[in-house]
């Protein structure tokens, strides 16, 4: 029987979702203020690590 | 060296979406629900980040056993940008729709906070005397999307400070617009006795403050 490799990509994407939504769960707890000129780069750099680590995973299965 | 798990069946791989998709539907209905019946005021705020959260366990969960998330990011993207948009422009989830009229004559009826998500919201203290004031007090207001009016009666010593993410601040004959709009008044009296503070926001709009 052949064997499932997790999906990495998949795994970044869900800490991703994670993380954020511990970030705006915080924001909307008033812990701490997220600004657009801050939220906007950090999302960037985000997607950027998706993007790297995403690449990565479809290499490894190649 | 990889990690490699038993295969998910077709059932497995659909399991965990449909869980949490339907937990999420599940939730937001009871929500809905109990604020159109007027229960509670259901905390949307929160509720928004939590959902997401799960979103982002259940793609981990479904990633270690190989299944393709796919429904699940696409959620999850949904989630994330209501909350970057909700952040940027100081949108209150779940504040509602429409136009309000708030008149509290005493500080006990004044409330720490009031929110509206889109519409008018107009607060109107003209009844509030400096005896009804008593000591210094403090509000707060918020708008995502809309206009914000505050009035205050002539001799009401006041400290105002309004901000609009996107829009228009006219805070008594002192106006500003644009991005980041922000407009301070100080009481304008000798700065002794009770001060009401009135910390007012619009994330996409109007806020006025004027004397009535």
């Amino acid at each position: 029987m052949a064997e499932t490799r997790p999906s990495r990509g998949g795994l970044v994407v869900g800490a991703f979702f994670i993380v954020a939504g511990l970030a705006f769960l915080l924001e909307r707890l008033d812990v701490w203020e997220l600004e657009i000129r801050t939220l906007a780069p950090a999302l960037l750099i985000a997607l950027g690590f998706i993007v790297l680590l995403g690449g990565r995973s479809g290499e490894d299965r190649s | 060296m990889s990690t490699t798990s038993p295969p998910a069946s077709p059932l497995e791989r659909v399991r965990s979406g449909r869980l949490v998709a339907g937990l999420l539907l599940v939730l937001f209905g009871i929500g809905w629900l109990l604020e159109v019946l007027d229960v509670i005021d259901f905390p949307w705020d929160v509720l928004f980040p939590i959902a997401l959260i799960l979103v982002g366990v259940a793609i981990v969960v479904a990633s270690r056993s190989g299944a393709r998330p796919g429904g699940l990011i696409a959620v999850g993207i949904v989630l994330t940008g209501v909350m970057v948009l909700g952040s940027a422009i100081d949108f209150p989830l779940g504040g509602g729709v429409g136009e309000r009229l708030e008149r509290p004559a005493t500080v006990s009826e004044l409330r720490d906070e009031y929110v509206l998500g889109i519409g008018q919201l107009t607060v109107d203290l003209t009844d509030m005397s400096v005896a009804a004031l008593g000591a210094d007090a403090r509000t707060r207001v918020r708008v995502g999307v809309g206009q914000l009016v505050v009035i205050v009666p002539e001799d009401l010593p006041v400290l105002v400070f309004a901000r609009a993410t996107v829009g228009n601040v006219r805070v008594f004959e002192d106006e500003e617009g644009g991005f980041g709009a922000e407009r301070e008044a100080g009481p304008g009296l000798d700065g002794r006795g009770p001060v009401l503070e009135l910390v007012l926001s619009v994330g996409l709009g109007e806020v006025e403050v004027r004397r009535g």
